[in-house]
């Protein structure tokens, strides 16, 4: 059972993250700072509470993995052996996020194993077409959003524990806004994938910021790693 | 496929974990020139060539040559002698010259994919992006996306927990951003080599753009009462990268090629 290789020592170190907030171009609000998302959603469903609209072979794929953790068996979650979240499950992992935005980019630093995602804003497009464990982002400002694109998802990662499929032909787009006076971010997400869902479908994440000073801690998702 | 690596580290060890997977640059690439700015460290910057280590330990720039001591990628400056090892840091340091010499096992955390650590972190020969936010200069290392965090302006912190990285605080002096770190846990080595380090490490670090922000050089000093009878002092240099993003590397992927109990890698 790889499970049991895989542990995630969390090692305490306070990294005191204060005084962001700074807005730091003219119009555009700025995402600086540390999140934490709102709960844990293990089985994500569309916003309207549905289960996402899965082709019958890719239903059989998402079936296949719920019976097999449910009955203990090997499954192949990536992160069970530290592999990435992919950008799209990444917003979904419940642990401290640290948003950096500076020099033409939205850079994410999500606490679980260090991962990083890099958003390019207002910059050229993707060039190539390898699949990559976290995509490639652009993105752009849309109004007071930031819109991001993500081709490039590598299909091994899944986009929730329960194990909804993708192919590597799968686009996301995100639409990241700010609420209630800075303190909340959300980020709608809408996955199209017209070989594993018969439609596109949007689901949403929320997260609230954290009080100045919170830590992000080192984390590191290492086989076979003790500390 | 787009931009490689341009460094390789060799050997079998280090190439059990070593996974280039997508490390082409993959947004369409734009050439930026160096900001010649001293306090504006922003953009990607790429490692220039670091020393290797022949056996009668003369350290040379570039790639490793047959009569290096294997996979000998050092913090060492051309022209430099042996650091002040004392007798229990000589005695980590000919472990580790004997283990690469002799394909033993070598205590290397980053071949299992843990965290390459402070100081090792700078030494290592891939890319970096840097990014400054109010308070804080974050170093994101394309080499199994270690970040480093330096919080600018603020007093080291009493107690510091150990951790891969440590703990970093940094301020200016001019045109210098000078960086102490401790709390770095002696899971960690200096360089490839496994030059050694304990937990009572400290390091101090003087950054500084030269040639017009074309480069900038890391002017580290190692106090380690444990491992050293002085502090000793390396000094690196990375160069511009004019624009090219950091590409994707992730470590973890290439956990089927461990090494065996001999220290083979085990290729599948």
């Amino acid at each position: 059972m790889l499970k049991s290789v895989a542990a995630a020592g969390a090692v305490a170190c306070l990294l005191g993250f204060a005084s962001f907030g700074a807005a730091q171009a003219a119009d555009h609000p700025d995402f600086t700072g540390m999140w934490k998302v709102q709960g844990f959603v293990p089985a994500i469903k569309t916003d309207k509470g549905a289960l996402p609209p899965l082709r019958p072979e890719a239903k059989k794929i998402y079936e296949q993995r719920i019976a097999d953790r449910a009955a203990k068996r090997d499954i192949d979650d990536p992160i069970d052996t530290c592999k990435p979240h992919g950008a799209a499950r990444l917003m979904f992992a419940p642990y401290p996020m640290l948003l950096l935005q500076a020099n033409g980019q939205l850079d994410l630093i999500q606490e679980a194993n260090h991962t990083s995602r890099l958003i390019y804003i207002d910059q050229p497009p993707v060039t190539d077409d390898d699949p990559k464990w976290l995509g490639d982002s652009t993105g752009k400002w849309v109004g007071r959003s930031l819109v991001v694109s993500t081709i490039n998802n590598d299909h091994r990662t899944w986009l929730d524990k329960a194990g909804l499929p993708h192919s590597d032909d799968m686009k996301v787009t995100e639409k990241l806004s700010l609420g209630n006076d800075g303190k909340t971010l959300t980020d709608a997400i809408t996955i199209d994938d017209p070989k594993t869902y018969t439609a596109p479908w949007t689901t949403t994440v929320h997260f609230n910021r954290m009080p100045a000073g919170s830590d992000l801690k080192e984390n590191v998702c290492v086989r076979d790693h003790r500390m | 496929m787009g931009r490689k690596h341009q460094f390789f580290i060799g050997g079998a060890l280090a190439a059990a974990a070593v996974s280039l997977a997508g490390v082409g640059a993959s947004l369409a690439q734009t050439t930026l020139a160096p900001n010649p700015d001293p306090h504006n460290l922003q953009g990607t910057w790429m490692s220039a060539p670091r020393a290797h280590l022949t056996k009668d330990y003369t350290p040379h720039l570039g790639r490793g040559q047959p009569d290096d001591i294997p996979d000998s990628e050092i913090t060492w400056q051309v022209g430099d002698k042996m650091p002040p090892f004392t007798a229990v840091g000589k005695a980590k340091f000919e472990d580790a010259v004997d283990a690469q010499i002799n394909n033993k096992p070598h205590a290397d955390p980053s071949t299992n994919c843990m965290p390459h650590g402070l100081p090792r972190l700078m030494i290592a020969p891939y890319g970096l992006q840097i990014v400054q936010t109010k308070g804080l200069i974050t170093f994101m290392h394309a080499v199994n996306h270690n970040v480093r965090f330096i919080h600018m302006d603020q007093k080291m912190p009493a107690k510091v927990p150990l951790t891969f990285n440590g703990y970093s605080v940094g301020h200016w002096e001019g045109d210098t951003l000078v960086v102490h770190s401790k709390g770095i846990s002696s899971a960690g080595i200096i360089d490839q080599l496994g030059t050694p380090h304990s937990d009572k490490l400290q390091v101090t670090e003087r950054i500084r753009k030269i040639d017009g922000g074309a480069h900038f050089e890391d002017i580290m000093t190692f106090d380690d009462p444990v491992m050293y009878s002085q502090p000793w002092t390396a000094r690196i240099i990375d160069n511009w990268d004019n624009g090219h993003r950091i590409s994707e590397y992730i470590c973890e992927e290439n956990n089927r090629n461990g090494a065996d109990a001999e220290g083979h890698t085990q290729v599948k």
